[in-house]
């Protein structure tokens, strides 16, 4: 059952929060217990679940595409771009369609999360960088942390998390061990 | 273009034609309908053509093709105070004597 | 007053392109004496008005070159000048100059000025060499002194429709001289009879004074065409010069320089009017643009299914407002209807992106003319089916891979006269380009009456390439084939004309990727004949619907050779590994195909499945499938705008039930299981039942 709302970025949501509009507004979702949040104008809409065409030698996130009103669009899972265990996909399972920029052209590409969180209002200087994880962690997709009321809320750079690029290479190493 | 009539019935109307400011391609059609209907109706015709700013060929033509079948019908052709526009394009286009356009006082 | 040229320059550019045309096929029809009288005036007015809107839209050097060429062109219509083969050719070259100079200009790049001033050089050799006929010796400059002009002037009846006006045009000639002017209006008609919009007046009118007859041709230029118009000079002498009635000639508005020299002077034209290009009735193919010309008809057609499938609409819209099961058949009538309204307006739209072939035939005259200049052969073009309609991106890119055929026809096709003679052939060679439709698809037809192909010539070289074993014994067909493979190339085949030494096989992929195919039919010492095939459409394919688990793909019919049961006494294994099948005479892979793409399924043995035999780019194979499902036309939908190319899918589409289904690239798919590396089937996430 397809759950699609189309998010215009105006003061007032299907959430029922309102917002200002100076700042930046963030859609937030939840991802393994983690609050997670992304530039609400990017947001085109926001679907449920439906079976997705896999395509084949691709990396085990880009779950495969789907047909969005004519349009092949791609799905990335996004626990398993994290490198996170995936869980089944169920009722709440949300994907949110995004608009992505990069090389000059805009893509339109799906995330899976587990489910969508709020829309919220963040001045831009109540943004902190990412802290400096060294080699642990690769962060070029975190544009920064926001504090919201008692919660942290990364605030991902979407264009870097699902750039082309990535997606473009297969992820030998992950090939080499499921051989 | 106005129609004064003399109140007098039939044949013995004397037109006067007042030619207006302008007869160029956009308002020729108009011009050759209303003079047909004159035709058969008139015996002697007025050409009022003082106010004429701006006459075309298409003006001058019509004009002729009119006076020309005036000619045959017997009806009589008096222009009253052509003006100097008139004139001036009748005499470029050669067609003052086919206008029967009178001498200048 | 600033206005955006950017846009203008775009449209100067088209249109030359367009004049250029003109000017190449009607000075090829005048080599070949075939022109009719126009064909002189029309090579003029197209580079007159390339001339005029070079200047106007800051295309100084084009308008300067062109100048020339117009001047020479002008003295040829004027009878001052004979055309000779000398000067069509130099004619020739001139186009290909501008054609050169407009392409750069186009791309931003640097025009290649020592060429344009070695052609424009010699263009100015032969206006300084006076020509042969000694009749125009005699005729009177236009800067002879002369007490005026004689002038018949006759307008059509639609001139003044188009916005001349007689008086306006006396009152200018009044400007130069005084006017005696007599009028007949013998012809005008009753005013019953009269319609009067229309012009029934000419006039004979004598300008005397000092004008020169370029002067009076100025006030002329808009009435070119619309109206009968003669000039002569009030002479007692010599009215030889006189040019018998024939349309007004345009000239430059600013060109009032009495001396008829122009060529050392640099021109400084003002707002010249930009004439659109004369009958133009092509337009370049070459480089790819971005828009159309579209016949009115076809857009009204679709105007009409459209409102068609309107109403279509509302009638379903009404009936499902208070539906219920007794109103079932309407509805079923409805969506029939909605059915054929989509087709029909499927079909209608396909057809606005359909020019006719033409288009791409149209370059072979002069490349035909060019190349028995060179080489001294003689060859007939002979061109039918012109009015075959083809998409327009199939008939850009399908320009080169005909040229190149061609050219091979021409190359190595026809022999030289003499050759033909001897062998109790015609002089001349003919290459005949035939298109015509056929089912879905769009057949090319290059045939030469040449020497055709020697199979055993073509069989040794292939040994010699490495691309057959010297003992193989080849159906003549296949040996033919053989000029397709890469690696064929022959060096004979890079002739000066055809330049970069592209092979057939680059001539075959291109075809290829356009989902068509080609063949080649020939008889040894008579003719050889390439056939082309294309679809009539990039946007739509013919697939086979097969599935494999739950997964459904799509195979273009165009590379399907057959589908079949899985006979075991046929199955072989190299090494325990690669599965070979035997069909025929031909040993060909098995591709599991659940395997390269990573798909689940439950009919792992080849008992289970089918084969579908394929081939893509020359090679065979056998894709084990589940099952095959319908065939059907399906419409191409881009991976590449939110996604990116995938090796071994070419497309995909959107299914009856709304979901995607990848269409297969045969040629990527055998070459992505050739590479071996391929992923394990994903673990399945999603729990059955959750979706809609």
């Amino acid at each position: 059952m397809e759950a699609a709302q189309q998010i215009d970025g105006t003061n007032t949501t299907d959430m029922g929060i309102g917002v200002e509009n100076d700042g930046d507004q963030l859609l937030t979702f939840i991802l393994a217990g983690e609050e997670y949040g992304v530039d609400i104008l990017r947001v085109q809409e926001i679907k449920g679940w439906d079976t997705v065409t896999p395509i084949p030698n691709t990396p085990e996130h880009l779950r495969g595409v789907i047909n969005l009103r004519g349009t092949i669009v791609p799905i990335i899972d996004l626990r398993l771009r994290f490198g996170l265990e995936s869980t089944p996909y169920g009722p709440t399972t949300v994907v949110i369609v995004l608009k992505v920029i990069g090389d000059h052209i805009s893509r339109i590409m799906g995330i899976v999360v587990d489910g969508v969180s709020d829309v919220y209002n963040v001045q831009e200087d109540a943004m902190k960088p990412p802290p400096d994880f060294g080699n642990v962690v690769a962060i070029d997709f975190v544009k920064g942390l926001a504090t919201v009321g008692e919660n942290m809320v990364i605030v991902l750079d979407i264009d870097h998390l699902l750039n082309s690029n990535d997606l473009v290479q297969v992820d030998y190493e992950s090939k080499l061990r499921d051989e | 273009m106005t129609n004064q009539d003399d109140a007098t019935p039939n044949k013995t109307k004397s037109h006067v034609i007042n030619c207006g400011e302008f007869i160029d391609i956009t308002v020729v059609m108009e011009w050759r309908n209303k003079l047909l209907k004159i035709l058969p109706v008139a015996s002697d015709v007025v050409l009022e053509a003082s106010d004429i700013e701006r006459i075309d060929t298409t003006g001058l033509q019509v004009l002729i093709a009119f006076i020309k079948d005036a000619n045959v019908k017997g009806i009589s052709i008096t222009w009253l105070v052509p003006s100097d526009v008139m004139r001036n394009a009748a005499r470029l286009t050669g067609l003052t004597d086919a206008l029967e356009l009178p001498n200048a006082v | 007053m600033t206005i955006d040229m950017e846009q203008f320059k775009s449209t100067y550019i088209e249109e030359s392109h367009e004049g250029l045309e003109v000017m190449e096929s009607k000075l090829l029809e005048l080599d070949s004496g075939t022109a009719d009288k126009e064909a002189i005036n029309s090579i003029f007015r197209a580079a007159h008005s390339i001339k005029g809107g070079g200047a106007t839209f800051g295309f100084a050097d084009i308008s300067d070159f062109t100048h020339v060429v117009e001047t020479l062109l002008d003295e040829i219509r004027n009878g001052k000048r004979d055309i000779n083969h000398e000067a069509i050719v130099l004619f020739l070259t001139s186009v290909d100059v501008i054609r050169d100079m407009l392409t750069a200009s186009q791309q931003g790049i640097e025009i290649d000025q020592a060429r344009a001033s070695e052609v424009k050089q010699q263009l100015e050799k032969m206006l300084d060499t006076p020509s042969d006929d000694t009749a125009t010796a005699a005729e009177p400059e236009d800067n002879c002194s002369t007490s005026g002009w004689k002038i018949h002037f006759v307008p059509f009846p639609e001139m003044l429709a188009r916005g001349n006006d007689v008086v306006r045009m006396l009152r200018e000639l009044e400007d130069l001289g005084t006017l005696d002017v007599k009028a007949d209006v013998a012809k005008l008609p009753a005013l019953e009879d009269l319609n009067p919009e229309e012009c029934h007046i000419g006039w004979d009118i004598i300008l005397s004074g000092t004008a020169t007859r370029d002067q009076i041709n100025e006030i002329f230029v808009w009435v070119e065409g619309d109206c009968e118009l003669t000039i002569t000079p009030l002479l007692d002498t010599n009215q030889s010069g006189s040019v018998p009635d024939h349309d007004a000639k345009p000239e430059n508005k600013a060109d009032n320089a009495a001396d008829v020299t122009p060529i050392k002077q640099v021109l400084q034209p003002k707002q010249t009017p930009l004439n659109a290009s004369p009958a133009a009735e092509r337009r370049v193919p070459g480089t790819e643009s971005s828009s159309i010309r579209v016949d009115i008809e076809k857009i009204d057609a679709l105007i009409n299914m459209v409102g068609e499938l309107v109403i279509t609409q509302s009638m379903l819209s009404q009936l499902g407002e208070d539906f219920d099961m007794s109103r079932c058949e309407k509805l079923l009538h409805g969506l029939g209807q909605l059915e054929r309204n989509t087709r029909e307006l499927q079909e209608s739209v396909m057809r606005i992106r359909m020019i006719p072939i033409s288009f791409a035939f149209n370059r072979f005259p002069r490349m035909i003319h060019d190349m028995c200049g060179k080489f001294g052969k003689k060859i007939e073009l002979k061109l039918t089916g012109e009015s075959t309609e083809l998409d327009k991106t199939v008939m850009e890119k399908i320009g080169d891979p005909l040229v190149h055929l061609v050219r091979n026809s021409l190359d190595h096709g026809i022999e030289l006269p003499d050759l033909r003679v001897a062998a109790g052939k015609p002089e001349f060679g003919t290459v005949h380009l035939n298109a015509y439709h056929q089912g879905g698809n769009i057949v090319i037809e290059i045939t030469d009456d040449g020497a055709g192909l020697n199979k055993d010539k073509i069989f040794a070289k292939a040994v010699e390439k490495g691309l057959v074993e010297s003992g193989a014994v080849l159906q003549d067909e296949k040996i033919y084939e053989l000029l397709f493979q890469p690696g064929f190339s022959t060096a004979e085949q890079v002739t000066d004309i055809s330049g970069r030494g592209v092979g057939m096989d680059v001539v075959k992929k291109n075809i290829q990727a356009l989902g068509g195919s080609v063949e080649v039919a020939t008889e040894l010492g008579s003719w050889t004949k390439f056939n082309i095939r294309l679809p009539l459409t990039l946007a739509i394919l013919d697939g086979q619907l097969i599935c494999v688990g739950k997964e459904t793909y799509i195979i273009p019919l165009i590379s399907i050779i057959e589908s079949l049961q899985i006979d075991q006494k046929s199955v072989s294994a190299i090494a325990g590994k690669a599965e070979l099948y035997k069909l025929r005479d031909e040993y060909i892979p098995i591709i599991r195909f659940h395997h390269v793409f990573g798909v689940h399924t439950d009919t792992l043995s080849l008992d289970d499945g089918l084969l579908v035999v394929v081939e893509g780019n020359g090679s065979k194979a056998a894709l084990l499938v589940d099952d095959l499902l319908g065939q059907q036309q399906v419409v191409i939908k881009s991976l590449e705008t939110n996604f990116k190319k995938v090796d071994g899918v070419s497309g995909a589409t959107i299914l009856g039930d709304g979901t995607v289904a990848l269409i297969l690239d045969v040629a990527g798919l055998i070459r992505v299981a050739q590479n071996g590396k391929f992923q394990q089937p994903r673990n399945i996430i999603e729990n059955d039942g959750v979706a809609a």
